[in-house]
């Protein structure tokens, strides 16, 4: 795709971005503020600019008026990049120069971790769990009178030099007429065992040669989303995903509502069929969408917390939210799909993610080796950010983790306007520290309806930044502008008034959201404080971090430094992966050599229950504040502020 | 070669924070090292006491505590001044009790009208301690502080709720704040970073931990104190380098011990002395925390907390203090009275508690331990009936099986125990025999006696065993004796012996990683071999 540059006047920023971007995002990500109320729909008019060289698409609105236009002003929100560009924003409210450099700094993305099959093939972790093999032999004859079965395993023997071969009793009924009808000539499904030692067992048989159509499942059970993959065993693509609400929410959205709710007469079968229900749905989604038979469907993996596969599997979780809290297993037979419920043929064998504890479950697992954290050198902070978050921490050596109670915060649960990453959140935000005119960009450039994970993040950093909001997350009560109200008790800002909102009425952020957000960043920050102080290392010993979680790539990494969410490290240092349950689910339908590896991971991960840790509380209370009571850990941000603070004050 | 001390070194001191004006200023803090710890660092400026008074009549004083200003309780500028001129307080605390808008909720006019009248009456530093409802202390404070501009008071307590509204008035009128929290140290750190953003000076702001009263919860306050003044000079922690002041007084005398009277609580003694020495070992133990200011409201604990002070930082002798002065009529309790009756039974055997003794002695006690309850049970049967039998058959087997559990502690009370059980026996002996028909009545007789011969023949018995006892232990006393002294001959000599070839010290063969310890000590929690 053609590239342009875009430089802004006056603040003398430049960023390089692809054709057809809107100029308003190029500015958010070079760290330039536009006032904007809107998100992007081009409604409020205030993101005016005049391009004072290049050529930009649209950008026209009735909110310009007839002179506006002809002498180059634009909107910036509706503007497409089509050419080199100057654009100058126009200083509507007085800003000094000097505080305009003082106002963002441009986006630090994390890099993002792409599964890499060549790589592993490389490294000769690629095993396939499922394997398919095409063999024909000769028709029997009165010289020849060998059982069919003996037949097929001679033929396997010669051909693919196979041993230690057994079959289904299902696989064995099929034999006799599969064989005839194909001439001869058949595929046979071979599960290879997962330790090196054990039986090759064929699973099913196809007649003609179909080696070349070989897929499985992966599914990540969400407390809150159920996800699915049909990936090609052969290319390892990805073929078609699809996620949806697990229905269990109907009974209430946390584990422990849901470990109540099983406990009644009747619960536990009504949380599993619903568990099984979202399910088979979506794998029919996806073996719609990727074109594939549900016949050719030769495995399908499982990662999910603690209480989700108990309740998938449909074994009574009571017990995981009493204290010892003791889960019922770490680790779960294979199965066949269909014994459970799966709307899968017969020979599909379904494996499960193993539990590390009660609340560091086989999500955070399946992430551990996703990740690929568990076989490096690096020392590695691992963390999943979704309806709660874990942390885990080591390398190939050791492996620490434990469950922080974060709430769902980042979900955009206990927030006001909370809302997932979807059309109309506000996404990404900036202010005018002086007009104190925000500029709030959203996901499909509609009109803000509310705020996500990402974008309350960036929100909160940016007015803690701005001295909007001090250390305690309370608003500066003398700032003067209306957008700054109490209502009933309590201070909000208003990000956009009802009139540019996707909302009936005012889009804010109030003082108790960012108290939630503090407490949720402050079981993380603590978290992670905590186990390192276990093992006796700092944040300056972790050579990477890699971040999970279904707050989306988007996050700026600096805003969830500005905050203390992530200790302050080189961005370089911090890659994301997305849905890293998913991820392992996949990589485990993939390769045997996970499913080998993972019983010892498992066995490696040491739990440390936080409420049972000594140093965990203090850790706590000193992480709720911006960004933290001890500011030293953060010197990059304090280094900005004191600026800020001398060039204020000049 | 002498004995010498272990000396940490410091990564900090306390700023010194200067408190009032003119010539009577205070200064305190400043020290370079942990509390009292002279020997280490340097404690430039003593701890200091302020004495409390109220703004208002106080109504529910301990008599006590009110007597030595009967006089002026009702008269804030006068109490202050007696506060200074009879009792030499290095500084007065007002504490605005009538601005607490559940009392009197006096407006922020008359408080500064009240404040003004002591300023006026004393010339040492004034300290201003607030109700505690955050809104209310920020408007009273506010306004106090603008109207006695420059006096350098100290205001207090500041949340962080409020910290904005005083702090700005206080820096902008030149007075000290105190920055209080809840009992954590990263809180108290919090407050003093609110504070210092504001723009506060350094040697403006003294910390208020929120202070415990003794048997209140002072071990909390203590331990936090502790961990404020380690973060402070052991990590170099800037934020937490202030002065700390403790309100006590108010803590102590309005706790229920120091409030009831001698008829109350004959047991816990002379009300008055209570009063004062709970005062005095709650001072006692926040200067050993670190406290720099300490507020207190007797003159008698202050006089006592005070030489304490000067003993231990200047030496001298503690004979030299006048004991408490009485200013109420004595109280006259009969302790002897109110004691237990004294068990001889335990004194005697506890004489013979060397372990290898008892040992001995338990297995001579077996046989008549034995004996006891067998005797009990048969006689309890024949009562069977009788309701008083079968709660005190009861009350026996718990007390058996007390004495399995603590083998220890045993022998008193198995000794006691059997007396008991002799006597219970008898009783019921005796009474069964009043209630049984004429024709069993000489039957029981005899079986009665019977029971006391048996009974004379074991005291006898154990008396003689307990003389052969006390024979062995001496002889064996002896012989420890003698071992022991060869042992600390040897010792000597071993000693001298190393003193001569100091040994050194070798490093282990195979060093451990970080890595390995890591592991090793992940392993110990996860119970892996």
């Amino acid at each position: 795709m053609t590239q342009y540059k875009v430089s802004f006047l006056p603040h003398e920023k430049e960023i390089t971005v692809d054709e057809g971007q809107s100029l308003i995002r190029a500015a958010m990500d070079a760290g330039v503020h536009i006032n904007a109320s809107c998100g992007g729909e081009g409604v409020c008019g205030k993101c005016r600019v005049l391009i004072e060289s290049g050529e930009v698409d649209e950008g026209i609105s009735e909110q310009l008026s007839k002179e506006d236009i002809e002498n180059g002003y634009r909107l910036a929100c509706l503007s497409k990049v089509k050419s080199d560009l100057t654009v100058r924003i126009p200083t509507e409210s007085f800003i000094d120069a000097k505080v305009l450099n003082l106002q963002g700094t441009p986006r630090k993305t994390a890099r993002i971790k792409q599964l890499n099959l060549e790589d592993l093939k490389e490294k000769g972790l690629f095993v396939p769990p499922v394997e398919k093999l095409y063999v024909e032999m000769p028709a029997p004859d009165s010289m020849d009178n060998e059982a069919d079965v003996t037949r097929l395993v001679g033929a396997l023997q010669r051909d693919h030099g196979e041993h230690r071969l057994e079959f289904d009793l299902s696989v064995l009924r099929k034999v006799p007429d599969v064989i005839r009808e194909a001439d001869y000539k058949v595929t046979v499904n071979i599960a290879r065992p997962v330790r090196e030692d054990g039986r090759n067992r064929v699973i099913n048989i196809q007649s003609g040669d179909t080696t070349d159509r070989n897929f499985a499942i992966a599914v990540d059970i969400g407390t809150t989303t159920i996800y699915g993959q049909v990936i090609d065993l052969i290319s390892g693509e990805v073929l078609a995903q699809y996620g949806d609400f697990n229905s269990q929410i109907s009974y209430g959205e946390d584990i422990i509502s849901r470990i109540v709710h099983a406990e009644k007469q009747g619960g536990l079968e009504k949380l599993h069929s619903l568990a099984i229900s979202t399910i088979n749905s979506v794998i029919a989604k996806i073996i719609k969408n990727s074109g594939v038979d549900k016949d050719e469907i030769s495995t399908i993996t499982f990662s999910g917390n603690t209480t989700m596969t108990q309740l998938f599997l449909s074994v009574n979780p009571r017990y995981i939210r009493r204290s010892p809290y003791v889960p019922a297993a770490n680790i779960y037979p294979p199965f066949k799909a269909v014994e459970i419920g799966l709307d899968l043929p017969n020979h599909v064998t379904a494996l499960v993610y193993p539990q590390v504890s009660s609340y560091v479950g086989g999500d955070i697992v399946a992430g551990v080796m996703g990740s690929g954290m568990y076989q490096d050198e690096e020392v590695t902070l691992y963390m999943d950010i979704g309806t709660n978050a874990e942390v885990v921490i080591g390398n190939k050596d050791w492996l620490v983790c434990a469950a922080c109670s974060a709430g769902p915060a980042f979900e955009g649960g206990g927030i006001k306007f909370g809302m997932r990453a979807a059309e109309g959140a506000i996404e990404d935000f900036s202010i005018d520290p002086v007009a104190l005119e925000p500029m709030n960009v959203t996901i499909g450039n509609v009109r803000p309806k509310g705020i996500c994970g990402s974008g309350l993040i960036t929100t909160v950093a940016v007015m803690f930044e701005m001295g909007i909001i001090d250390n305690r997350g309370k608003f500066n009560r003398d700032l003067d502008t209306p957008r700054l109200r109490e209502v009933d008790g309590v201070y909000e800002f208003v990000l956009a008034w009802k009139d540019v909102a996707g909302a009936d009425r005012d889009v804010v952020l109030s003082e108790i959201d960012i108290d939630n957000l503090i407490r949720a960043k402050g079981a993380i920050y603590s978290g992670c404080m905590t186990l390192l102080s276990e093992v006796g290392l700092s944040v300056h010993d972790l050579d990477r971090i890699i971040m999970a979680g279904g707050f989306g790539s988007y996050i700026d990494l600096e805003k969830t430094m500005t905050i203390g969410l992530l200790p302050e490290i080189d961005a370089e240092k911090v890659t994301f992966i997305g849905n890293g349950s998913l991820m392992g689910a996949r990589m485990s339908a993939l390769t045997n050599s996970i499913r080998r590896d993972v019983v010892a991971t498992v066995k490696k991960m040491t739990n440390f229950e936080l409420s049972e840790t000594k140093s965990f509380m203090d850790n706590y209370v000193a992480a709720l504040f911006l960004p933290h009571t001890e500011q030293n850990l953060f010197p990059a941000l304090k280094a900005r502020l004191e600026d800020r603070q001398r060039q204020m004050e000049q | 070669m002498g004995f010498e001390i272990f000396k940490e070194t410091y990564a900090g001191s306390i700023s010194p924070i200067t408190l009032g004006k003119g010539d009577k200023a205070v200064t305190v803090g400043g020290e370079s090292c942990l509390p009292l710890y002279t020997f280490e660092g340097e404690m430039p400026n003593k701890p200091r006491i302020a004495m409390e008074i109220w703004d208002m009549e106080p109504s529910d004083w301990a008599e006590p505590a009110k007597k030595p200003f009967e006089d002026v309780l009702s008269d804030p500028a006068a109490w202050a001044k007696k506060c200074v001129e009879d009792y030499g307080a290095d500084m007065i605390v007002l504490q605005l009790k009538s601005a607490d808008p559940n009392g009197k909720d006096a407006s922020p006019d008359e408080i500064v009208a009240t404040v003004k009248k002591v300023l006026e009456a004393i010339n040492v530093p004034l300290i201003l301690w607030g109700t505690a409802n955050n809104q209310k202390d920020e408007e009273v404070l506010k306004k106090v502080s603008e109207s006695c501009e420059g006096e350098n008071l100290v205001l207090g307590p500041v949340e962080d709720d409020n910290h904005k509204g005083i702090g700005a008035s206080a820096m902008g009128f030149g007075h000290t704040v105190i920055s209080s929290s809840p009992i954590d140290v990263n809180l108290a750190k919090q407050v003093n970073i609110l504070l210092e953003n504001l723009g506060v000076p350094t040697d403006r702001i003294i910390i208020d931990p929120t202070t415990g009263g003794l048997g209140y919860g002072m071990e909390y306050s203590y331990s936090v104190m502790e961990r404020i003044k380690m973060a402070a000079l052991l990590q170099g922690d800037d934020k937490l380098q202030y002065p700390m002041i403790n309100n006590l007084g108010n803590e102590v005398w309005r706790c229920k011990e120091a409030n009831q009277s001698a008829d109350e609580a004959p047991e816990l003694g002379d009300p008055e002395r209570r009063g004062i020495l709970m005062e005095v070992a709650g001072a006692v133990s926040y200067l050993m925390a670190g406290s720099d200011i300490l507020i207190m409201r007797h003159p008698e604990s202050i006089r006592m907390v005070k030489s304490f002070i000067d003993l231990i930082l200047e030496g001298g002798s503690a004979e030299d203090i006048a004991p408490i002065s009485k200013q109420l009529a004595d109280v006259d309790i009969d302790f002897a009275s109110m004691a237990p009756e004294p068990d001889l039974t335990i004194e005697e055997e506890k004489k013979a508690a060397p372990k290898k003794a008892a040992a001995k002695k338990e297995e001579k006690k077996e046989e008549p331990k034995k004996a006891a309850p067998k005797k009990e049970e048969k006689k309890a049967e024949p009562a069977k009936e009788e309701k008083k039998a079968e709660p005190k058959k009861a009350e026996a087997k718990p007390a058996a099986e007390e004495k399995a559990a603590r083998p220890e502690e045993d022998e008193a009370a198995k000794a006691k125990a059997e007396e008991e059980k002799k006597k219970k026996a008898e009783e019921e002996a005796k009474a069964k025999a009043e209630q049984e028909a004429k024709a069993k009545e000489e039957e029981e007789k005899k079986k009665k006696q019977e029971a006391e011969k048996k009974a004379k023949g074991e005291e006898e018995a154990r008396k003689k065993a307990e003389a052969e006892k006390k024979a062995k232990r001496e002889e064996e006393e002896r012989k420890l004796r003698e071992k022991r002294a060869k042992e600390r001959e040897k010792l000597q000599k071993k000693r001298e012996a190393a003193q001569e070839k100091p040994g050194t010290l070798t490093p282990a063969e195979e060093q451990k990683s970080h890595l390995d310890k890591i592991v090793e000590r992940l392993d110990r929690i996860h119970r892996r071999a």
